[in-house]
C-alpha cells in the first residue's frame, strides 16, 4: 500500500482525524518539494532546453 | 499590477496546500475552532502521530521505494529507446508502417486509413502504385531524407497550410530538411539577351 492510500486509514467510524490526514498529506508532499528544490537548476535547464516555439 | 496577479494566482493555487500544512501543525481543538485563528501555537503532535509506528509509516517508505524504482526503470528503458528511435527506423516508427504494403488493398483504402492523415496518405498512395515494393523498415533515417517523392508533396502541403506538422512524422523529415519548405525560387525575368538590342526589358 502506498502513502496516499494509507491516509484513508485515518478516516474511520469514530470520525475523520483531520489533523493526521493533513499531516499525512504534508508528509507526502515533502519529498517531492525537497527533490524539486534540490534539482531545480536541472529542471529549469531541461524545460527551457526542450521548449519549442509554437 | 502584473506582480499582484502573479501573487494572487500563486495564492489561489497554493491555498489548499498551505491549509494542509498549517492544519498538520494544529491540535484538534485548534482545527475546529471558530472563528479560526491565523496565529496559533504550532504543535507537531499530528505529524508525530502520523509518522509513528503505524501502517502509514511503512506505506510512506513503500511510496518512496516505488517512486524511485519506477523513475529509474523508466529512465533505463526510455533513454535507450529514444536514442534508438532517433537513430534508426523500425517497424511502427512511421505512420505508413501501419499499412502492410504486401496487402492487396487499393489506394483508397490506404488514403482513408485512420493512421494515414495528411501527407502520409500520399506516401501510401505511392506505395500502392508499386505493390511489390516493400517498405525498408530497418534502414537509416538518412535514407528517408533523400526521398524526394516524400519531401515534394510534404513541402506542397506545408506551404498550403494543409499539413499539421506537429501531428505527422513528415514533420520530422521536414525539420531535418528545411530546404523542402522553401518556396521554389521565382524564375528570373527573361534575360535581356533575348531582347533585341536597344530595347529595355519591362519589369513585372
Amino acid at each position: 500500500m502506498t502513502a496516499p492510500v494509507a491516509v484513508v486509514n485515518f478516516m474511520n467510524y469514530e470520525g475523520w482525524e483531520w489533523g493526521r490526514i493533513a499531516a499525512g498529506g504534508t508528509m507526502i508532499m515533502l519529498p517531492v518539494l525537497v527533490f524539486s528544490f534540490v534539482v531545480r537548476r536541472y529542471l529549469v535547464h531541461g524545460l527551457t532546453g526542450g521548449a519549442l516555439k509554437g | 499590477m502584473q506582480a499582484l496577479a502573479v501573487v494572487l494566482a500563486a495564492a489561489g493555487a497554493g491555498r489548499r496546500s498551505c491549509g494542509c500544512v498549517l492544519m498538520s501543525f494544529k491540535t484538534n481543538a485548534e482545527i475546529f475552532r471558530f472563528p479560526p485563528r491565523l496565529l496559533f501555537d504550532a504543535d507537531p503532535g499530528q505529524l508525530r502521530g502520523a509518522c509513528g509506528p503505524s501502517e502509514f509509516r511503512s506505506s510512506f517508505v513503500n511510496s518512496l521505494v516505488v517512486s524511485v524504482a519506477s523513475t529509474v526503470l523508466s529512465l533505463l528503458i526510455g533513454v535507450p529507446a529514444a536514442y534508438a528511435l532517433s537513430r534508426w527506423t523500425a517497424r511502427g516508427r512511421r505512420h505508413d508502417h501501419a499499412v502492410d504494403p504486401g496487402q492487396p488493398h487499393g489506394a483508397a483504402d490506404r488514403l482513408h486509413h485512420p493512421l494515414l492523415p495528411g501527407l502520409s496518405a500520399s506516401r501510401a498512395a505511392r506505395h500502392a502504385d508499386r505493390p511489390d515494393h516493400h517498405l525498408p523498415h530497418l534502414q537509416p533515417v538518412a535514407g528517408d531524407l533523400d526521398d524526394a517523392a516524400v519531401l515534394r508533396p510534404a513541402a506542397a502541403l506545408a506551404r498550403g497550410g494543409r499539413l499539421d506538422r506537429r501531428r505527422h512524422d513528415v514533420a520530422g523529415l521536414l525539420s531535418h530538411h528545411p530546404a523542402a519548405l522553401r518556396r521554389p525560387a521565382s524564375r528570373p525575368p527573361r534575360s535581356s539577351a533575348s531582347c533585341s538590342p536597344g530595347t529595355t526589358s519591362s519589369s513585372p
